[in-house]
């Protein structure tokens, strides 16, 4: 834990969609801190303030303490959740999980590849990234802000998993051992469809005489007088017209 | 070859709605960029496939692609000059029914220039507004 983060807060009473709506309106985010220790708080955290955090954080797990007015003590927190909304990109509400100096806590930190792999370099391979997140414990003092995964040793085929991470001291994984994080994997060649030009003999040999029923079958109708027929001759089907080749039309 | 579900439980079934943006596939869930639909409406199996080879075309065998729709939904059609009645058409094509939000094709392991540039391309077969979406944290 190396960088140590501030952020105002204010605590708001109101609950519900219009309040959290007045909140978003007056340019604030509604937001909840909760703990293993605390009673659940409603917080509002102001937007501008929020992005400016936001951009310092890019994409760390960092720890970040909350001042409130009237509130001697800094509650340590992390953020647990970012909800956004998936169209104007706007905040909607954040939840901070309170944490202790001195107890365990579970938190999700983002993995960083380092160095351009040997497969992508010189065997065309792509490297793709399994997870993205590693759930670890560890004590607040102990929290990686990242996870650092070598890859310049990987070859195509071969792929990193959670047991052949570097340990890190104070940090236990708690994913599975078997869990992937990055592999590096052949490209997927383009399909090529191409259109057979030339069809099976018996499937191009069915085609025309399908397509000379329609004349047939027009013939008929307009030999016997009557228009109308014309419409239910073509409906009953090209496959009795073909079976009978032209013959009435040939009248 | 367009895509289309292997099998259905029911060969054919009625226009539903398309209200409400997209409450899930909203966000990136495997690559670090994505191209996200702004608007609604219905997406072909042929128009995923046009934008898949347009997107592959321009990667020349980089990357990784997912497609995060698929068209579940059959469509029908009355054959041309048949009088109404007689009963719904048969299907004609699968269409994947698309609510703003939803995140339709994901790239991985191309620099961002290369990512951009093949989903307006692909953009461009797609009868929807689309903007380009990055992952929070993603190097850029």
């Amino acid at each position: 834990m190396k960088t140590q983060l501030t952020l105002k807060v204010t605590p708001r009473t109101q609950t519900g969609r219009s309040a959290s709506r007045r909140v978003r309106k007056a340019n604030a985010i509604p937001a909840i801190l909760y703990g293993k220790h605390t009673s659940p708080e409603k917080l509002s955290v102001d937007t501008p303030e929020f992005v400016r955090l936001l951009k310092v954080v890019s994409g760390r797990a960092v720890l970040i303490q909350l001042e409130q007015a009237g509130k001697a003590e800094k509650a340590l927190s992390f953020l647990q959740e970012i909800q956004r909304d998936p169209i104007t990109d706007k905040y909607l509400h954040l939840d901070l999980q309170e944490v202790k100096a001195n107890e365990l806590f579970e938190i999700r930190v983002p993995v960083v590849t380092a160095g351009e792999s040997f497969g992508v370099k010189n065997q065309n391979g792509v490297l793709e990234m399994n997870a993205h997140l590693l759930r670890v414990r560890c004590l607040p003092k102990d929290l990686p802000e990242v996870i650092n995964v070598d890859v310049t040793e990987l070859k195509v085929g071969e792929t990193i998993k959670v047991s052949e991470l570097k340990p890190i001291a104070g940090v236990e994984f708690l994913d599975i051992k078997g869990q992937p994080i990055v592999s590096c994997v052949e490209p997927v060649a383009e399909i090529v469809q191409e259109v057979v030009a030339a069809a099976t003999p018996a499937e191009g040999a069915a085609a025309p005489a399908a397509g000379a029923a329609a004349p047939a079958a027009g013939a008929a109708a307009s030999a016997s007088g009557d228009a109308k027929a014309a419409a239910p001759a073509a409906k009953a089907g090209a496959a009795p017209a073909a079976a009978k080749p032209a013959a009435p039309a040939k009248k | 070859m367009a895509l289309a579900p292997a099998r259905t439980k029911f060969r054919k079934v009625m226009k539903g709605s398309r209200a409400g943006n997209a409450k899930r596939g909203n966000t990136l869930a495997f690559g670090e960029f994505g191209l996200q639909s702004l608007t609604r409406g219905p997406m072909t199996g042929q128009q995923i496939e046009a934008a898949r080879v347009t997107i592959s075309r321009h990667l020349k065998r980089k990357g990784k692609l997912w497609i995060r729709v698929f068209p579940h939904k059959p469509v029908t059609k009355k054959p041309q000059e048949v009088r109404m009645g007689q009963g719904k058409g048969p299907v004609e094509y699968y269409v994947a029914v698309i609510k703003p939000g939803a995140v339709l094709f994901e790239l991985a392991g191309v620099s961002v220039t290369v990512a951009k540039e093949a989903f307006r391309l692909a953009d461009a077969k797609l009868p929807f507004h689309c903007r380009f979406i990055v992952r929070d944290g993603a190097a850029v």
